[in-house]
């Protein structure tokens, strides 16, 4: 039963970071490499709030939001007025500071030792001790967020984020401003990743670093793109390959070592051959055209 | 201070075989070639399947890594860009595509290769440095042979670039892809012949880089963000410009390694990184381009 809690776990944190960033690569069109450090960000400050301040776990939630949001917009405004490849070069750039900061600040976040015994979360004053109701908190956020885009993207502000990525020109000659546009896109979508983050926090009670490499944003890329983009359905298509495929390799007589490996090669000969031949992915729209 | 400024030298030496492909292949073909992280990792490798695998010296390894790192760059140019760059059914693909591409291959060849070797790090020289003393300073003859070997290239590439037929036809490709088809000349060969070079290239930085500090699969990712570094802080669309980039990392991380602390040198890095993208995201030795030439 614990495994199936755990797998369920996986899903949703993925789904959830899947969705956030498939508002700036779906619907906005740009590829964003730093999608992991948000969900560390978010991750780390509903930890430290909850441990040190002794918030309960839907305002320190909620503050995580918030300062993931504030530096998303922060790095975002300035930098979505490059060129692609310089973009994306920026969001690795964040990526890796922000890592330092998680590694090196060891007098906040304890780097490389670790953060144990994060609190079990209360909400409305009901207690929740076991991981069944941590599962029951990521699902609850999984939901919340999936109609969160769902909204959004039928929302006027969905279709001019649409429109921005299919022709900027146009969007611009229309009186949108792509930069605002784009930058409160990835606002939100680092913002919502905090959720993730909160969830997985409270989830297994301990972080570290490690799991908040650039791997990490790699693979959050690889599930938008293979489940597919620019749908609700597609990144929950992606979350359930990317939980389902580590299961799945367990069954080869491969050694765990060489299994991480093999898992990682399927990642990327999937985004070569989506690339070349369905770049909408399993599920999605956008071809990234 | 000067022994630092020697290491700053050294270490500019090896970023500047690192860089020199990577912004050949951006300013050439215009590809943001993260793949040229793995043609490094397996420049290394070669290397030290030659050299200590099979016992033969240093420099036949050395040239392994070379010929390896060619290979492996005409086969990714081969098999993962240039279907893309012909096009799928409305015109050749947009640069998402191709970086996201690009990523794949490196994972499936880094991956690849801690699939064969292990992860664990490989040591190319046992027991300690050779080190000879110029001036009060003291350098191992790894790191002489790292300014020498960079000093060389770029000499070299100096030369076929500005005074040879093919140097020019590469400044053409850079500058006006179009054009040169339109005149007739072979575009895809002399993409292919760009993505030998930078990648032979890429395969001897690979072999430097492991004889300074070893060797791990997972290295070549770090790498290559190096080489991207040192290309937009020199200036993108020159093609020596990378060197000048090599320079000022070269003393940036030794002094931040010096005054702060070694585990602060990525947030240096990718700081100058992200300050010249906002303030001169040409560069420093290139002129803006206007919108229409780019």
């Amino acid at each position: 039963m614990s495994y199936a809690v755990q797998i369920a776990e996986m899903f949703c944190v993925y789904a959830i970071l899947g969705l956030t960033l498939n508002l700036v690569m779906g619907y906005g069109g740009l590829l964003s490499l730093s999608h992991g450090i948000f969900f560390g960000l978010g991750a780390y400050t509903t930890a430290l709030l909850m441990l040190h301040l002794e918030w309960q776990f839907l305002p320190a939630c909620a503050a995580a939001i918030a300062v993931c949001s504030f530096v998303a917009i922060v790095f975002a405004l300035p930098t979505v007025r490059l060129r692609g490849d310089y973009f994306v070069l920026s969001t690795v750039a964040l990526h890796m500071i922000g890592y330092c900061f998680l590694y090196n600040l060891v007098a906040v976040t304890r780097g490389p030792y670790g953060i144990t015994g994060i609190p079990c979360p209360a909400i409305a004053g009901i207690g929740i001790a076991s991981r069944h109701g941590a599962l029951a908190i990521a699902f609850g956020s999984l939901v919340i967020v999936t109609l969160l885009q769902w909204q959004l993207a039928r929302s006027p502000f969905g279709r001019v984020l649409r429109a921005v990525r299919d022709d900027e020109t146009a969007a611009l000659s229309l009186g949108k401003s792509v930069v605002w546009v784009r930058g409160f896109a990835f606002g939100i979508s680092g913002g919502l990743a905090a959720i993730a983050g909160g969830a997985f926090a409270v989830y297994h009670g301990y972080l570290h670093p490690a799991s908040f490499t650039l791997n990490n944003s790699v693979l959050i890329v690889t599930l938008v793109v293979v489940g597919g983009s620019g749908t609700i359905r597609g990144p929950l298509v992606g979350a359930l390959f990317v939980t389902l495929l580590p299961e799945l390799l367990r069954f080869l007589p491969v050694a765990d070592a060489g299994r991480a490996d093999l898992q990682q090669i399927i990642f990327g000969l999937l985004l070569v051959l989506a690339m070349r031949f369905r770049p909408e992915g399993l599920a999605g729209v956008y071809r990234y055209d | 201070m000067v022994q630092l400024f020697a290491n700053a030298l050294s270490d500019a030496g090896l970023y500047v075989l690192l860089a020199i492909g990577f912004g050949l292949i951006l300013t050439g073909t215009r590809i943001f070639h993260i793949a040229h992280g793995a043609t490094i990792t397996v420049g290394g490798y070669a290397c030290y399947t030659i050299s200590v695998s099979a016992g033969l010296p240093v420099y036949v390894g050395a040239a392994g890594s070379v010929l390896a790192g060619m290979l492996l760059g005409l086969v990714i140019n081969r098999v993962v860009y240039m279907p893309l760059v012909r096009g799928r059914r409305g015109g050749p693909a947009s640069s998402f595509v191709l970086i996201v591409s690009s990523l794949g291959a490196y994972l499936v060849i880094s991956h690849g290769i801690s699939l064969i070797y292990g992860t664990d790090t490989k040591v190319l020289r046992p027991g300690p440095d050779w080190t000879v003393r110029l001036a009060g300073v003291r350098v191992t003859v790894i790191q002489l042979c790292n300014m020498l070997i960079a000093t060389a290239t770029l000499v070299g590439l100096w030369f076929v670039l500005i005074r040879t037929r093919l140097g020019r036809l590469i400044r053409a490709l850079a500058d006006d892809p179009e054009l040169v088809a339109v005149l007739g000349y072979d575009v895809a060969g002399l993409r292919a012949v760009i993505f030998g070079l930078a990648s032979g290239l890429a395969g001897l930085a690979g072999a430097f880089t492991a004889l300074d500090s070893g060797l791990e699969p997972a290295s070549g990712f770090a790498a290559v963000l190096v080489a991207a570094v040192c290309c937009i802080l020199g200036g993108v669309g020159r093609l020596l410009a990378p060197a000048l980039g090599a320079l000022i990392l070269g003393v940036l991380t030794n002094l931040v390694a010096w005054y702060i602390g070694a585990n602060w040198q990525n947030a240096a890095i990718f700081l100058l990184l992200m300050m010249t993208l906002l303030v001169r995201p040409q560069g420093i030795l290139a002129r803006r381009r206007r919108l229409e030439e780019q």
